[in-house]
């Protein structure tokens, strides 16, 4: 072959356009510490990497939902804990309210003890959690009406008629001044049944591919309701726990006792339990769903920091490695530059 | 003796001769496209002396040296093998080019393309499942379906504007070709002429050469020699320079074009161009560009046509199969927006996902009612009903945009009713064909959901860019090798020159010196005297 000066002069550029190319891929990788910067750069491995970025992104969004799952529920069983508390109270008082060596003072002023309790029992069950309603299923705010409650204190007068009252006290005083009337606890059902949710109705939330969990725990699942009252043409329902505290205080007000039972054979005691039991279940069936949460969520702390690991596998420069790399390059760039520099500079002129 | 003068005469003149072919060498040692020349010495005839003395002569007396040809050094196989890979690594870098420019406006793995723009809107709705009621929540989910339409813009804006920088090139270089055939048939008119006249036009030749390497580059051709010393250049069986006649490519717009019966024509200013008929299928020029119509995503674009006469022969994929106007061409039509194979038809292909998955997020948002209780009658997203518009058309309902509350994030329009909100977070994992949505899906998206599917596209097309390059690379290697391989055979050797400028010289002196020998036997014997003196 022949070697002409055009043909060292294009080899010559060849090879250092193909060693600075290299070398200037390597700048990138050190610069980025990323192995692959365009999807071109490896096309199976760009599409693992969007997808576990694409996963990464989900997994943080469940994280976020378990989290707030997690808190509303908590505040929830607190309330319940509540609850139960104040219920506890109204045993201790109907258990009092059992022993016929009361006299009618003793007993008007368990009554008055009693619609204490039933008013801050409404007001348990009207708990807020960061501006919702925690026990209103579906319903959880109102913006339009701010006055609205989902357990409503009313008034049921002779005729039927219906009058919404701030409180059970207020509700109480009207009581007595209109002989046959009753007061009661309404509760507004907002069910999400067209939905068809298998969990009553109540609306979900994604906490894992195609796995929800309800974001409110269905009040129908842990209160009685004893039947439909309407107010202004909207559908309620009288709460039966409040309908007996109401029997509670009436009886006692007539000097009765709280020990008899009635038809069903239930005495009040009996009533007073299976309303406590009531609300045992629901704190158990809520810290079921928190220790299911919890453990989801130490599968997706692991899940995290895997996907991670994963991406990071198939995206990012090994450093070390392209370092070595670089340094080999750029030592074969300059020696070649001197191999060039030292052939260039002699023609056979230079020795005539 | 006198004799001998006229063979130093003979010599000096084609010593001299070689002594100018060097030098024009080494003067053209860096000049592009270059061939050495070489100046071919031979015996010029001998001379018979008629003896008395017959048989025993010694035989036909020499007469000197002549220069016979100047002559080009050049290998027309390497020739033709180079612009045969001329043509398909231009063909190759070019769609490298603009796949390097694309790949750079849509980078997904940046993190600010599409996919990250489809991870927040399907995390703003997750959120809405959450806090249904919560307006900051609404008003996320709002901006984040902005974000997302804006995203599908932004690609589709970058494909548009790379498929209009492809067609501006492929424009423009359409002059050049043109420019190019031209300069072919002026220097086929000149090297004819002189070599009619026995003289060889080594550097004529030179230039055609050239510039048959440059048009090589451009598109493929095919030259053709003929007796005259011309050359016709073939585009696959197209005549474009006819000996000293050039057919010259016109690029015209496809909305210029216009239907007349069943045939097309195109009208230049007095002037009226005929289609040939017969060489369009479905009334579109490649197959793919409707002719007399605007163009749904660039308004028009260039179709490429050889004129005969008044007569128009396409110039299409049938003809044009490498170099850049065959890359240029092929990217703008095929890549960028028609084609049907895996990782080609980007604007259609992503218009298709486009439609097929706001149309579902459309039917899954009418059955809701809004924060106010109202039933969600109308399109979250303007879907147009052609496929071609509707990214370009694409738009996010204004009501909704004033008013978040308007957004029907449940079926009850009930504060805490966030289950459409749930139901449409679910579609990141979702396939774009599962349920009622099903009926049209093309079978590439099927069983696939919107991230999936556009994952799948952005590697189809990495992977298409990814051999693009390899082949870009490898076809380059054999380009520099055929390039060495020209060097090789027809570069310059300053070191050769230089010996065979001192060879050259050397005979010259030499031959200086036989006149001064001969001048002296001359003296001598002129100046020898009186015989007995």
């Amino acid at each position: 072959m022949r070697i002409t000066d055009s043909y060292m002069y294009e080899r010559g550029m060849q090879t250092l356009q193909t060693v600075l190319g290299r070398l200037a891929n390597l700048q990138d990788n050190l610069s980025t510490g990323k192995r692959i910067l365009r999807p071109s750069d490896n096309p199976l491995d760009s599409s693992l990497v969007l997808h576990w970025k694409s996963y990464a992104v989900q997994v943080e969004r469940w994280q976020k939902n378990i989290e707030e799952l997690k808190n509303r529920f908590s505040f929830a069983e607190q309330s319940l804990l509540n609850a139960k508390d104040i219920l506890l109270s109204v045993r201790d008082v109907v258990v009092r309210a059992g022993s016929d060596a009361l006299g009618p003072d003793e007993k008007g002023a368990m009554a008055s003890q009693m619609l204490q309790l039933a008013d801050e029992l409404l007001n348990t069950l009207n708990a807020k959690y960061a501006g919702r309603f925690v026990f209103a299923n579906a319903e959880v705010d109102r913006p339009g009406e701010p006055q609205w409650k989902p357990f409503k204190a009313a008034v049921q007068y002779a005729d039927g008629t219906v009058k919404v009252m701030d409180t059970i006290t207020a509700a109480d005083a009207e009581v007595n001044r209109n002989p046959g009337s009753r007061w009661l606890v309404l509760f507004e059902p907002r069910t999400f049944e067209e939905l068809g949710d298998p969990q009553q109705g109540t609306a979900a939330v994604e906490i894992g591919i195609n796995s929800t969990m309800p974001q409110v725990l269905a009040v129908e699942g842990f209160l009685r309701f004893s039947g439909e009252v309407e107010v202004n043409g909207v559908k309620h329902k009288s709460t039966l726990m409040f309908d007996k505290m109401f029997g509670f205080v009436a009886a006692l007000r007539r000097n009765e006792s709280l020990a008899t039972a009635d038809d069903s054979s239930m005495t009040p005691l009996d009533y007073t339990d299976d309303m406590i039991d009531g609300i045992t279940g629901a704190v158990s069936a809520l810290g079921a769903r928190v220790q299911r949460l919890e453990l989801v969520n130490r599968f997706y702390q692991n899940v995290g920091t895997s996907v991670e690991a994963l991406r990071s596998s198939y995206e990012d420069a090994d450093m070390a490695r392209t370092y070595v790399d670089y340094t080999k390059f750029n030592t074969g760039y300059q020696a070649l530059l001197k191999v060039i520099a030292s052939i260039s500079s002699r023609t056979l002129v230079d020795y005539l | 003796m006198i004799w001998s003068l006229e063979i130093a005469k003979r010599s000096l003149q084609a010593q001299m001769m070689a002594i100018n072919v060097t030098s024009h060498n080494i003067a053209n040692v860096n000049t592009p496209g270059y061939s050495r020349q070489e100046a071919v010495l031979r015996t010029t005839l001998p001379y018979s002396v008629v003896s008395w003395l017959g048989a025993n002569y010694p035989g036909q007396v020499g007469t000197g040296v002549e220069v016979s040809s100047i002559r080009r050094l050049r290998n027309e196989f390497v020739d033709l093998t180079y612009r045969n890979m001329n043509s398909k690594y231009a063909y190759y870098a070019s769609k490298d080019q603009i796949y390097g420019i694309l790949e750079s406006s849509i980078n997904e793995l940046s993190g600010t393309g599409l996919q990250k723009a489809l991870s927040n809107f399907f995390e703003a709705w997750q959120a809405g499942s959450l806090n249904p009621e919560d307006p900051t929540v609404r008003q996320m989910i709002v901006q984040q379906s902005q974000n997302l339409l804006d995203a599908f813009k932004y690609v589709q804006q970058q494909l548009v504007s790379t498929r209009h920088d492809a067609d501006f090139q492929v424009a423009a270089l359409v002059g050049k070709i043109n420019d190019i055939g031209y300069q072919i048939s002026q220097l086929n008119q000149q090297i004819s002429l002189a070599l009619s006249q026995k003289q060889q036009p080594n550097d004529l030749m030179d230039q055609r050469d050239k510039l048959l390497d440059e048009l090589s580059q451009y598109v493929n051709v095919d030259k053709v020699d003929l007796p005259s010393g011309s050359v016709s250049v073939f585009i696959k069986g197209l005549s474009f320079v006819d000996d000293r006649e050039v057919h010259y490519i016109k690029a015209i717009d496809n909305d210029k074009i216009s239907a007349v019966g069943d045939t097309y024509e195109y009208v230049e200013g007095d002037r009226t161009y005929a289609v040939l008929p017969g060489l369009l299928s479905d009334g579109k020029w490649n197959g793919t560009i409707s002719l007399g119509t605007a163009d749904p995503f660039n308004g028009h674009v260039a179709t490429l046509w050889i004129s005969m006469g008044d007569t128009l022969v396409p110039l299409d994929g049938a003809h044009l199969n490498s170099g850049k106007l065959a890359g240029l061409v092929e990217m703008r039509d095929n890549i960028l927006t028609y084609g049907s194979d895996p990782g080609t038809g980007l604007l259609m292909r992503t218009n298709e996902m486009a439609k097929f998955f706001f149309s579902k997020i459309n039917a899954i948002l009418r059955q809701g009612k809004d924060l106010l209780g109202n039933t969600y009658v109308s399109d979250f997203f303007y879907v147009d009903a052609d496929v071609s518009r509707v990214i370009a058309n694409l738009n996010l309902d204004q009501a909704v945009v004033n008013d978040p509350r308007k957004v029907p994030l449940g079926k009850t329009g009930a504060a805490g009713d966030g289950s459409l909100a749930l139901l449409i977070a679910q579609q990141q994992n979702t396939a774009l064909d599962a349920g009622d949505a099903a009926q049209g899906v093309p079978d590439y998206l099927k069983g696939q959901s919107l991230p999936q599917a556009w994952r799948t596209l952005v590697s189809q097309w990495a992977a298409d860019i990814g051999r693009n390059r390899d082949l870009t690379q490898s076809t380059g290697n054999v380009m520099k090798e055929l390039e060495l391989l020209r060097s090789s055979e027809s570069g310059v050797s300053l070191d050769e020159e230089a010996m065979n400028l001192i060879r050259f010289q050397k005979a010259y002196a030499m031959t200086a010196r036989i006149v001064t020998v001969v001048d002296e036997m001359l003296d001598r014997i002129i100046n020898m005297g009186i015989v007995g003196r």
